[in-house]
């Protein structure tokens, strides 16, 4: 198998006052073995919770319902969904790592550095106090930290927030994973930091062979970093590809819509581009395509029916009535 | 009138959200029949508090007496109706003086900081040193004991709990953007503080005066049991239950009746403060 | 040129950090030091610049939200420092500010109709109906409808909750609106939305705007002129199009070359930024950007540049010039 990762079919709950809303509709995705892998989409529209349920951390009231997530090392492939705890914990962290938005509340403010990164290692590996150490030093030279010796005794508090997600990020990759789930690594960072974090996420994963999941809001994030993108909106894939799809042979109106508004920003001879209206709340989707209401080609058969994703060229699938050939009798 | 309305519009609208949760029903009601006992006492007790019935001392419960009799043969269920009377007076008043000045002292050190807030925060910790029952019993025997006094003496305890809570939460809501909002669009900090600051704390304020009405009562009843509350032949749970520690093993119900009513009083006033915190929240939906 | 309606002079403030038992202040964060800029009648002047860079407190210390340490801030000849708190609450209906995050700058106990009709009320003797008709006036000019009037700030979603808080701004007719972050907090597609609303409003009002913000392609599109700040002061100021099409400051080249791309086949060639942004409570001797510029001299470690025009209207801080 080339994929480390495939989720097939995946939903999304969360039960709230008896009411089931549905939050995540019937997702399904590859990761290829030193992939990477870009999930855009604005808040709400699901894609963290994608990447909780991933590694089994969503926790009640959200629930992941149907569908399978196998995850391939190689050699034996698991079910995530069906592991238990035992086999979750070793999956965590060894396996696959996650990266988080706000490196200040990823770590605990009561630990230093090396206590922290030391306790990944702790957990999964059987080495010495001395080795430990050698690692974590060797790892913090890895992700750029200027004197590892000094910075790995202080806390939390004493670093700033670029210095943080690169400890974050040497705490994700110490053992090697197989796989980096970053939601918004570098949302919480200032321009200039997020150059450089990015920078040290694409150098990094060409030396470990890592694949990667990148979770963002920000398209140029995206394409700085990613080989394969879907898009997300109101808890569907909207639209996947590889990335020169999405950029240059966009299909959905709404990926248009998200580049566009980005793009128009730079150019003042044209009118700023816009997407009316607000994005829908879970429950309270309307019948047809989730995204007819602000679309600017929406047809009667948008408000109609739903559609369902189809393969417009080898790879690229857009989840558009536009694309049916005018076909509407589906 | 118009505040008036509104002011009926809102407690409509948060007892029927209490009627819709669970919690809040149970908490409601109970705190509803204490409220109807207080009340109603003359009309529901079947016999004077203070009869004194010689020939039917210590008598179980019956159909004559509901509760049994005491040492002195008085009717223990008409004793604990009149009880609720004094219970509820207590807790009113004295959590009125404590919450009135906890939210005053509160407002002003949270809002203004600095030394204002120096000078009430170091009262209040000292007060918070002393344990309270002590503190109560200090300032009761001293005052001497009656039920002003009592009253007096459990708004000062409270006092300082009140104080916390305000101003903690005034330093939350401060720090939010619309504070700077209405500073910038040039109001005046009193009437920041009646307009943005008062309503967004109310909340917190009324849960806690909720769970402080159920510590006063508490307190009246330790320092009724300590015989510096109420005094006798005036009926009150906590003395009776004082009194009854002598005939525990002849006369239990004596013992049972009056923690029945404590306990469940005050439970009541904790669900309904549990209840109230959620229905207070502007996210809350009918 | 216009006339600039507001001057800011030498603005400093310094936030003290105080410790021990006797709160004694044993030191300061030096927030802002030394700004001076102008702001011309209807124009939109943005201040740009990474987090802690003093962008938010300058615009504060206008409005005094924050006061200042020293300086000048003088609007429409008016000395704004100098006046007397209940002077500066009469100003406060002419300058006006709109806050980034939406979800807690508007109380979520008022309902739309009294949060739009406060600031009526506050600064002007009006008349039930005609507060009335003013707040359903705006509430139709931000995009939102009368029915939205009687709800409150939690059912609206976040780019209604900016419209409303937009609304509430400009309602008492201000002439000058300081933006901090308005979009900042909300999604890509509700962005745009926001954007065009205020630059309609400001054309169809007659306003002039400070726009703060750190995203650079936001400031291209809203801003008339910029100014650059990094660690408390300017490094770089100018007509927007000059800025970005022609940074002379190391940091301004730095910054623009970090924002991603949208296009996959163009790898710009980056030039990444070393290091850190230096604390604000011990800011290096000399020049501020020092410990991060690629082109560092020695003059740099020992004097502080000054702002000199080096074009038209084209100022920079910097020893290279």
């Amino acid at each position: 198998m080339d994929n480390i990762l495939e989720v097939k079919n995946l939903n999304i709950d969360i039960v709230e006052n008896k009411s089931t809303k549905s939050l995540v509709e019937n997702v399904s995705f590859n990761v290829k073995r030193k992939g990477s892998l870009g999930i855009v989409g604005e808040s709400g529209c699901g894609k963290s919770i994608t990447a909780m349920s991933i590694m089994q951390l969503l926790s009640h009231p959200l629930k992941a319902t149907k569908g399978k997530i196998i995850f391939n090392d190689g050699s034996k492939s698991i079910d995530m969904r069906e592991a238990n705890s035992n086999i979750m914990r070793k999956i965590r962290g060894k396996e696959i790592s996650m990266i988080f938005q706000e490196p200040m509340t990823a770590l605990d403010p009561l630990f230093t550095i090396e206590e922290q990164i030391a306790e990944v290692l702790k957990f999964h590996t059987d080495l010495k106090k001395v080795e430990m150490k050698k690692l974590v030093l060797e790892m913090l030279t890895k992700v750029g930290i200027p004197q590892p010796q000094r910075i790995m005794k202080n806390y939390p508090h004493q670093l700033s927030g670029g210095m943080l997600q690169r400890v974050v990020i040497s705490m994700a990759l110490i053992l090697n994973p197989k796989l980096i789930i970053a939601d918004e690594p570098t949302t919480a960072l200032d321009v200039t930091i997020q150059a450089q974090i990015l920078e040290l996420i694409n150098d990094l994963r060409s030396s470990y062979d890592t694949s990667i999941i990148m979770i963002t809001h920000d398209l140029g994030v995206i394409a700085e970093t990613c080989e394969d993108v879907i898009v997300f909106y109101a808890g569907q894939i909207v639209e996947e590809g590889n990335i020169m799809d999405i950029f240059h042979n966009t299909s959905h109106p709404y990926t248009k819509g998200l580049i566009n508004a980005v793009r128009s920003l730079g150019d003042k001879e044209t009118e700023l581009f816009t997407i009316p209206g607000t994005v829908p709340v879970a429950g309270e989707f309307s019948k047809g395509c989730r995204f007819a209401e602000r679309c600017g080609e929406a047809m009667a058969i948008c408000r109609e029916k739903e559609p369902e994703l189809m393969e417009i060229s080898p790879g690229h699938n857009t989840r558009c009535w536009l694309y049916n050939g005018g076909d509407t009798n589906v | 009138m118009d505040w008036f309305k509104t002011l009926i519009k809102e407690i409509a609208k948060v007892i029927k959200g209490l009627l819709k949760d669970k919690v809040g029903r149970i908490g409601l009601i109970g705190v509803l029949i204490v409220i109807v006992l207080a009340l109603g006492a003359p009309m529901i007790a079947t016999h004077d508090v203070t009869e004194m019935f010689a020939k039917s001392k210590l008598k179980p419960p019956s159909g004559d007496f509901l509760f049994g009799t005491d040492d002195f043969g008085r009717d223990v269920f008409s004793r604990i109706i009149f009880g609720a009377r004094v219970s509820l007076k207590v807790g009113i008043i004295s959590v009125g003086i404590s919450a009135t000045s906890g939210f005053i002292l509160g407002i002003l050190a949270g809002y203004y900081e600095g030394k204002t807030d120096g000078i009430i925060m170091g009262i209040m910790d000292v007060l918070f040193a002393f344990p309270s029952i002590l503190l109560a019993l200090f300032i009761v025997s001293v005052l001497g004991p009656n039920l002003t006094n009592t009253m007096i003496a459990i708004g000062i305890v409270s006092t300082p709990v009140f104080t916390r809570t305000v101003r903690a939460s005034v330093i939350s809501v401060k720090s939010m953007e619309y504070i700077t909002s209405a500073k910038s669009i040039g109001l005046s900090s009193i009437r920041i503080i009646l307009k943005h600051v008062a309503p967004n704390i109310l909340a917190p304020f009324t849960v806690q005066a909720t769970l402080a009405l159920s510590s006063a009562i508490l307190t009246e009843a330790s320092l009724s049991f300590l015989g510096l509350g109420i005094q006798p032949p005036n009926p009150s749970w906590g003395s009776m239950l004082s009194d009854s520690r002598k005939y525990m093993e002849l006369a239990p119900w004596l013992a049972i009746a009056p923690s029945a009513f404590i306990i469940g009083t005050i439970l009541s006033f904790n669900l309904l403060g549990d209840s109230l915190r959620d229905v207070l929240d502007p996210k809350f939906k009918l | 040129m216009s006339n600039p309606i507001l001057v800011v002079e030498n603005l400093r403030k310094y936030f003290p950090i105080k410790e021990g038992i006797f709160n004694r202040t044993k030191n300061y964060v030096r927030a802002v030091e030394n700004v001076s800029f102008s702001v011309n009648e209807r124009e939109t002047f943005a201040i740009v610049g990474e987090s802690g860079c003093g962008k938010s407190t300058t615009g504060r210390s206008i409005l005094r939200l924050i006061e200042p340490t020293s300086g000048n801030v003088v609007y429409n000849g008016i000395d704004v420092l100098a006046l007397s708190n209940k002077e500066l609450r009469g100003l406060r209906k002419e300058i006006q500010i709109i806050f980034q995050n939406p979800y807690s700058s508007l109380n979520p106990r008022m309902t739309v109709k009294k949060l739009l009709s406060e600031p009526l009320e506050n600064n002007y003797k009006l008349g039930q109906k005609e507060i009335q008709e003013k707040v359903e006036s705006m509430i139709d000019k931000v995009g939102l409808s009368r029915k939205h009037l009687d709800r409150y700030p939690h059912q609206f979603s976040g780019g209604q909750r900016q419209r409303i808080s937009i609304a509430r701004s400009i309602i008492t007719n201000p002439k000058l609106v300081i933006a901090d972050e308005p979009v900042s907090a909300l999604d890509v597609s509700i962005q745009s939305q926001i954007l065009n609303l205020l630059m309609e409003l400001q054309k169809e009002l007659g306003l002039t705007m400070i726009f703060i913000s750190h995203d650079l392609n936001v400031v291209r599109r809203i801003s008339n002129r910029v100014a650059v700040m990094y660690l408390g002061s300017i490094a770089e100021i100018g007509e927007t199009e000059d800025i970005f099409n022609t940074p002379f400051h190391p940091y301004t080249e730095a910054l623009l070359s970090a924002v991603p791309s949208l296009d996959p086949m163009v790898k710009k060639k980056r030039n990444i930024l070393k290091g850190e942004i230096p604390s604000p409570i011990n800011p290096p001797i000399g020049c501020v950007f020092q410990t991060r510029c690629s082109k560092v001299m020695d003059i740099c470690k020992k004097k502080r540049p000054e702002l000199i025009e080096i074009d038209k209207n084209h100022k920079v801080a910097c020893h290279l010039y």
